[in-house]
């Protein structure tokens, strides 16, 4: 007993005379809270990073810095930054990553290497946006309105995937995940400076690890509904034309689940098709005609909805295949169900042409408080 | 040879078995399922379930013909003095290697995924003085701490049970991807995870129960840890795909990193600590079965005056490999002490005992 | 127990003397010459230990009218002893006994006439409870076991004396309930007991650490009560009280650790209530010595378990702090500890007055000097909070100084630092035993019966009796 005792002792005092190795202490770090990346033009990596500065007494708030530097990668980039900014600056709590849109263009897996490799990055929760032109400058912004900077992105990406404009959240695990995966493709909030404000423009198409093709914010809420998801709302607004029912309808498919049917399937000759139907349930917000909404026009107006959506989600789906960019997994199916198929394939280049059967049915289940 | 210890319940046994099976193979085995057995990762662990039950079954026979003894006892009989203390001490040895195995393997996880700037002695010794002091209890005493650690799996499974919300079925499909013959050949990389049952040979004697009772719950035991493989297996397969597997040496972390709950944002840092405790217990069922061993050896009484010297040589073998080259040697040379401990010489005793012809009464 | 004696002498004079000499003279020994029908005889006794009226009344009255009645016929004290051995006659003296000498006769009566000075009996001031009866131990033995037969009525109660105490002997009683209580268990108690070999045995703590079954251990292996329901509820428990005459603290042996969990008074309140309030005690013993070990661990090493916004947070409580959370942890530790020392000695009124300074003054100022952090102070404060739950004063104690030891290794090795010390702590628990009843009971052996009656409270009319056999 005493002997151990005595073991215990010296191993614990050499540990502490030592000093400890691991130690951080969480007052010393400086975290990023936002970073961005863009492609200089000798194909370098440029970092503009918005550091959240502890306050200085418990009631204020955090400050923010902007810093920038010039490195091959993202690592290295990193360290240069590091011999500028105070403190150890470390990505901790990384909230949103910016790309600009030439580095999207280059590929993106070397840059997002070290946020899977590196055992302190987070890849849960951080949000992955593309930028058309420079994430510098959207970093750059420093501050909107009240927000800082990356206060600012996540809560409008949050916003816009309650409103259905991308969705699920993409966030780093999920772009690893198709990044690695021959047979699913991703994509991601697409943002842009105008003037002095950062608005949505879509989503970003990419195939593989290159950005290939974008939607618009319209078309962003088809594709997810396509998927079969929906965020809490969406909202279209579409123009009927159809005898007496004259106007512009604007309705919400978000609140009732989206029913969707996906089934791929092969032709003799190894062509593939899919079949990708899906059932909305609206609900009626403004409706600019005089006609009253009674049921026999609701069948109407359903008919109506339907075939614009129906054209409005093959344009999509024609879009996502001229970007070849296959987001609904159909490749994964092939490798899961078909595999001897899927490996004489180049679905690179078959994916393009397979054949997509999409059907979109629309019924409005309310109108609201009035006809 | 009077046992001075009391004797464990069957519940005990229970919990026991599934603590010294479960270890920090579990961490890794997707990935190394991925390698050669692809999707029908799910079907090599059933069959090496099978496999382990088998050997135990074996375990079980050569027991039966010599009831009270351990492990050691039999071989002093089957082996004769000269002949039986060298089988002694062959398994004394296997023990003390497969121990180190482990604890290196441990603390290598550890290190990559949390401590990486802490030296490898200082972890190394942590869990070496924490296998000590379990080890040298006597077996009731060990018995109680197992139980009281299996409240951790519940932990355990609920966080990998969340990282079904991610899982995909498709990523699993197709099951026979690799063919059957490298579903079985992947068995290899999975028997070694699931060792830990041979401790059964040490305590057999020191269960209150039948002898068919005993059977019946180390296969329940075999047949729990298997299952969990089996979801543990199966889960990884269904969120990460092959291709981001091949990159993943430990999908099991690398899935629960990406939890989020509300108040943690990194459930692998809580995961690990919880995990080494599971480990320590499979080291010190080693540590245990070596000190008895030695105890045998040197006809004492209590294995605890053996215990410290056990993990002091298990301390000095987890120092010496260095490079990730050596340390591969010592799985493998423990892989293959495995097969010749586990496999070879039990077979050959059962054998041997058969040869006995009357059944050996209980003697002092 | 002295082994000497010494025969008497047939002389007054020479068997007073010796009596003075052996007490060395001492002032209030009082010797009344008394003569009895003619012989000398006198009567002797420590003025400080007997009752004058006792002796007035059972003694020199029937004295008086002696009419042709023998001694022992006219003595009506309650014990009465011929004895020819001074040396148990001068024990008798310490025992407030009074001896009758004769000159001429060898044989001398010793006649009980102790003097009680006792407090009365009130409930006992760390062990008040919100409802129950309200009495507690006193100083005098006899007193106690009236009040533990009081409860416990039945002819099963046994108890038994044993001494202690070499050169001063002191009477201990030991009680049991016959069919309730395991044979080994009593044999095993009882040994113990006569084993113990000290000159003086002061106080029932000494008792106490001279028959653990791990003097090393920080666990306590008694439970200490000073409460005669709470005694009785043991007893029928199955459990063994120690009562030592001059200390109104009874020990219940064997102890296990939930058994400082709970108090008798849990059946005071209905189930629900009980179970919820046993669930939160038990929530206590995480936070009152893990709470400052996990904040520190994640400070130090982990910071990225923490969400965002709490992240913010807590970086900016700390930044201000000049050096590193354990320091910072330990200086406030050491703060509560002064003032709750402070606090047992001071009397009732300036003992407020300490809580606000210590509390408001020296808390918030610290803070705001930079010197601590407030969410170490919270921390801190609910881990006091937390410690204090805990019904029994030994355990608190001892969880308390088991915090220390956790925090370095929190500070040294981060969460594995906790987590090897909890291992340490939980092995230590499970090989613990008290009186052959394993420590970690009913965790560690897993007995589902033993359960209902630990983490909550199951209705009385579902808990069936303790298994008393031998648990592995």
């Amino acid at each position: 007993m005493k002997r151990s005792v005595a073991v215990l002792g010296a191993v614990l005092s050499t540990a502490m005379l030592a000093g400890c190795w691991d130690r951080e202490y969480l007052k010393d770090l400086n975290l990023a809270y936002s970073v961005g990346f863009d492609l200089t033009k000798d194909k370098k990596i440029k970092e503009t990073v918005e550091l959240i500065i502890p306050p200085e007494s418990e009631q204020s708030g955090t400050k923010n810095e902007i810093h920038s530097a010039v490195g091959p990668t993202t690592r290295g980039s990193s360290n240069e930054l590091r011999a500028r900014v105070r403190g150890n600056m470390r990505v901790l709590k990384n909230g949103v990553q910016v790309i600009g849109k030439d580095l999207a263009l280059n590929g993106l897996k070397p840059p997002m290497d070290v946020n899977f490799r590196d055992p302190d990055n987070p890849s849960s929760n951080v949000r992955l946006i593309i930028t058309d032109g420079e994430a510098s400058e959207i970093i750059g912004q420093k501050e909107v309105g009240e927000l800082k900077i990356g206060e600012f992105l996540v809560q409008k990406i949050e916003s816009l995937e309650k409103m259905s404009l991308f969705y699920p959240p993409e966030t780093m695990d999920k772009v690893f995940k198709a990044l690695k995966d021959p047979g699913q493709d991703f994509a991601l909030p697409y943002i842009g400076l105008e003037g002095k404000e950062i608005v949505a423009k879509g989503v970003a198409l990419f195939h593989d690890q290159y950005f290939t093709g974008e939607l618009n914010t319209e078309d962003s809420i088809m594709l997810v509904l396509l998927k079969g998801r929906s965020g809490d709302n969406a909202r279209l607004t579409k123009k009927i034309d159809d005898g007496p029912l004259r106007g512009n309808i604007s309705f919400n498919v978000g609140k009732k689940k989206v029913k969707r049917t996906f089934k791929v399937m092969v032709g003799k000759n190894g062509e593939v098709h899919v079949q990708l139907n899906i059932k909305l349930k609206g609900l009626i917000e403004e409706y600019t005609g005089s006609h009253p909404l009674t049921e026999e026009s609701i069948v109407r107006v359903n008919q109506e909805l339907s075939d614009i959506l129906t054209r409005q989600a093959r344009d999509v789906v024609r879009s996502l295949q001229k970007a070849n960019c296959d987001i609904f997994g159909v490749g994964r199916e092939l490798i899961a169900y078909h595999n001897s198929l899927w490996k004489q394939k180049d679905w690179s280049k078959e994916y393009p042409e397979v054949q997509f059967h999409t059907n979109v049915q629309v019924s409005i289940i309310n109108t609201g408080i009035i006809q | 040879m009077a046992q001075t210890e009391k004797k464990i319940s069957a519940r005990q046994l229970f919990l026991f078995i599934i603590q010294a099976q479960i270890g920090v193979g579990v961490l890794s085995i997707p990935y190394k399922l991925n390698e050669t057995a692809r999707g029908g990762a799910g079907i090599t662990v059933l069959i090496t379930g099978a496999i382990t039950q088998l050997i135990i079954l074996m375990f079980w026979l050569l027991l039966r013909k010599f009831p009270g003894l351990n492990l050691f006892q039999i071989c002093l009989r089957l082996g004769g003095r000269v002949f039986g203390k060298l089988l002694i001490a062959g398994y004394i040895g296997y023990f003390v290697l497969l121990g180190a195995n482990i604890m290196l393997s441990a603390v290598g996880v550890l290190q990559r995924w949390m401590m990486n700037a802490t030296p490898t002695w200082i972890l190394l010794g942590l869990f070496s003085i924490m296998t000590y002091y379990l080890a040298k209890e006597k077996l009731t005493v060990m018995a109680r701490f197992y139980t009281l650690s299996s409240a951790l799996f519940i932990p355990l499974i609920i966080f990998v049970s969340y990282g079904l919300t991610q899982a995909r079925l498709e990523y699993m499909f197709p099951l026979m991807e690799a063919g059957i013959w490298n579903i079985l050949k992947a068995t290899k990389d999975t028997t070694i995870s699931m060792y830990g049952f041979e401790v059964i040979l040490i305590i057999f004697p020191l269960i209150d129960a039948s002898d068919k009772k005993k059977l019946m719950i180390i296969s329940m035991s075999n047949l729990f840890v298997t299952l969990f493989y089996v979801f543990v297996v199966s889960t990884c397969l269904m969120v990460f795909s092959s291709e981001q597997l091949r990159l993943i040496p430990e999908p099991v972390l690398y899935l629960v990193k990406s939890l989020n709950f509300y108040i943690v944002d990194r459930a692998d840092v809580l995961f690990l600590p919880i995990w080494s405790i599971t480990l320590v217990c499979s080291i010190t069922s080693y540590a245990y079965a070596a000190s008895v061993g030695l105890a045998q050896l040197f006809k004492r009484k209590s294995h605890g005056v053996f215990t410290p010297y056990v993990n002091a040589v298990i301390f000095f073998i987890t120092l010496l490999p260095a490079t990730p080259l050596a340390i591969r040697r010592l799985d493998v040379s423990a892989e293959y002490a495995a097969y010749l401990f586990i496999f070879i010489l039990p077979f050959a005793m059962v054998i041997g005992s058969k040869l006995f012809k009357k059944k050996v009464e209980r003697s002092a | 127990m002295n082994e000497s004696s010494q025969h008497a002498f047939f002389s007054l004079e020479q068997n007073t003397k010796y009596i003075q000499k052996a007490l060395f003279d001492t002032h209030d020994l009082k010797i009344k010459h008394h003569p009895y029908k003619d012989t000398q005889g006198a009567l002797i006794y420590l003025e400080s230990l007997v009752d004058p009226a006792l002796i007035e009344r059972n003694i020199l009255a029937p004295m008086s009218f002696a009419e042709g009645k023998s001694l022992s016929e006219l003595f009506t004290t309650l014990r009465m002893e011929r004895s020819n051995d001074l040396e148990k006659g001068i024990q008798g003296l310490m025992q407030g006994s009074c001896l009758y000498v004769l000159d001429g006769d060898d044989e001398f009566y010793a006649l009980t006439t102790p003097a009680k000075y006792e407090r009365s009996i009130t409930e006992p001031e760390n062990e008040a409870i919100v409802r129950g009866p309200h009495n507690g131990f006193i100083e005098n033995l006899t007193v106690n076991l009236h009040l533990v037969r009081q409860h416990i009525g039945t002819p099963d109660l046994t108890v038994r004396y044993h001494t202690v105490g070499n050169t001063v002997p002191r009477k201990v009683a030991m009680l049991y309930v016959q069919n309730l209580c395991d044979n080994e268990l009593v044999q095993k108690v009882e040994r113990r007991l006569s084993e113990i070999s000290l000159d003086t045995v002061m106080s029932a703590g000494f008792i106490q650490e001279l028959m653990e079954d791990n003097p090393f251990s920080i666990f306590p292996q008694h439970v200490n009560t000073e409460r005669p329901d709470h005694t009785s509820a043991y007893l029928v428990d199955g459990h063994i009280a120690l009562i030592l005459e001059g200390d109104p603290t009874a020990l219940i042996v064997p102890a296990c650790f939930f058994t400082f969990y709970q108090t008798p008074d849990d059946y005071n309140n209905r189930w629900m209530i009980a179970s919820f309030i046993r669930f939160i005690r038990l929530i206590s013993f995480i936070t009152a010595f893990q709470l400052p070990a996990i904040y520190i661990a994640t400070v130090s090493f982990h910071s990225n378990v923490l969400p965002i916004q709490l992240f913010f947070t807590v970086q900016g409580s700390l930044t201000r702090v000049p050096y590193p959370p354990i320091v910072e942890a330990m200086i406030l530790e050491l703060i509560f500890e002064l003032l709750r020392e402070a606090g047992l000695r001071l009397p009732s009124r300036v003992g407020q007055t300490i809580g606000i300074v210590g509390g408001l003054v020296i808390g918030d100022a610290i803070v705001k000097a930079g010197l601590v952090s407030y969410t170490m102070t919270i921390v801190v404060a609910l881990t006091a909070i937390s410690s204090f739950l805990i019904p029994s004063n030994e355990m608190s104690s001892s969880l308390r100084i088991l915090r220390f030891p956790l925090m370095i290794a929190a500070a040294l090795f981060g969460y594995i630092g906790i987590a090897f010390g909890l291992t340490l702590l939980f092995v230590h628990l499970c090989k613990l035993e008290s009186f052959g009843k394993p420590y970690f009971y009913p965790i560690a052996p897993l007995k589902f019966q033993g359960l209902k009656d630990t983490f909550s409270r199951f209705p009385v009319w579902n808990i069936r009796k303790k298994a008393q056999g031998n648990d592995n």
